[in-house]
């Protein structure tokens, strides 16, 4: 055998070796879950349940780009209005310049309690530089509520919840277990779509 | 002993790759399609056959590197490859992109878009190094003996 025979072989080994072992790691560490309907959910959602297009966001209302999807969808579901069905679900992101990505997420989820969380998911994608820049966030969502006509009692008693923090990071680790690793993450049809140029295209092609 | 400091160059900057090939694979490559069209160079079927392959080459280049199987063919496909992502970067800086976090290694591992620029550097040097010289320790120098 030559060295280059030999050195070929021993690439090929590599590589099979390679392909081996991400596939085990897919089958470990890899995305799990599946993408389930949430019924439960039903205030976060807009549209026909029975729609031909079922649209599922993951999003966090501190990121930019999920403030541009937005318009987009909405653009979308006036165009096709029994079309489309669509669910918002959390998935805050826990750092340093989203830091009240978890306690957007928690007033919103209160504010659906109250059947205003499309009101409020608008407002606080509108005003997201406003608020991102508070140093007491608690007081501007209560005015933008105040705004929305929320009874601020009842949203008050429901952002205290323990139950509603622990709902929000609950459906980001279902997320996780998808494969979700950023904002916004769209699975359209169940099919995953990441980010707003591919949002676009898939749009496009519905 | 004098070989030590080029093995751990090669270790270092072979792991870099197998871990940024490793971090992409084990997500769905819709992940690394968003981060390739965040820096607004490739589009459409290209950046989704980029998200797709790439982390492939990242990982079974760095694992040749790190064996030291054709290992500076290999330091010298990643030498490329880091020079491609380097400019992207500094292109991604120069024209003031949204960009806040590279996601170069995924999202898991995910840095400013200027230290990512440091480190690219520092790995561009050392594949620049180990593209030139002969690897020790290697498969290649076991495979040459026997």
């Amino acid at each position: 055998m030559t060295l280059l025979t030999r050195k070929l072989t021993a690439a090929c080994v590599v590589a099979a070796a390679c392909v081996a072992l991400v596939t085990g790691g897919r089958a470990l560490f890899g995305p799990g879950g599946r993408l389930a309907a949430d019924r439960g959910i039903a205030a976060r959602s807009k549209g026909d349940p029975k729609a031909r297009v079922w649209i599922v966001e993951y999003l966090d209302f501190q990121c930019l780009a999920c403030s541009q999807a937005g318009p987009l969808l909405r653009e979308y579901m006036e165009k096709h209005p029994s079309e489309v069905y669509l669910q918002a679900r959390f998935y805050p992101l826990i750092r340093t310049d989203h830091r009240y990505g978890v306690k957007s997420a928690i007033y919103a989820d209160c504010a659906a309690v109250q059947g205003k969380f499309w009101p409020f998911h608008d407002l606080l994608f509108e005003k997201q530089a406003e608020w991102s820049a508070s140093e007491d966030p608690d007081a501007v969502f209560h005015g933008y509520a105040r705004g929305l006509g929320i009874d601020e009692r009842r949203l008050s008693a429901c952002v205290d919840d323990p139950a509603i923090k622990k709902q929000v990071l609950g459906e980001k680790a279902e997320a996780m277990d998808l494969g979700v690793r950023s904002t916004p993450t769209f699975f359209i049809n169940g099919r995953m779509v990441v980010g707003l140029e591919s949002l676009e295209d898939e749009l496009r092609e519905k | 002993m004098k070989n030590s400091p080029a093995l751990l160059v090669r270790l270092a900057a072979a792991s870099a790759f197998l871990v940024s090939g490793w971090l992409k694979l084990m997500q769905p490559h819709e992940n690394f399609l968003a981060v390739i069209q965040s820096f607004e160079i490739v589009h459409g079927p290209v950046a989704d056959l980029a998200s797709r392959t790439l982390p492939w080459a990242e990982f079974t280049l760095g694992m040749m590197l790190f064996l030291g199987l054709w290992s500076r063919a290999a330091a010298a496909v990643l030498l490329g490859f880091s020079t491609l992502f380097l400019g992207a970067l500094l292109s991604a800086v120069l024209r003031h992109l949204p960009i806040d976090r590279c996601g170069c290694f995924g999202e898991e591992v995910s840095l400013p878009l200027k230290q990512m620029i440091a480190v690219d550097c520092g790995l561009w040097l050392a594949l620049a190094y180990l593209a030139l010289k002969p690897a020790p320790f290697s498969l290649d120098r076991f495979l040459e003996k026997t």
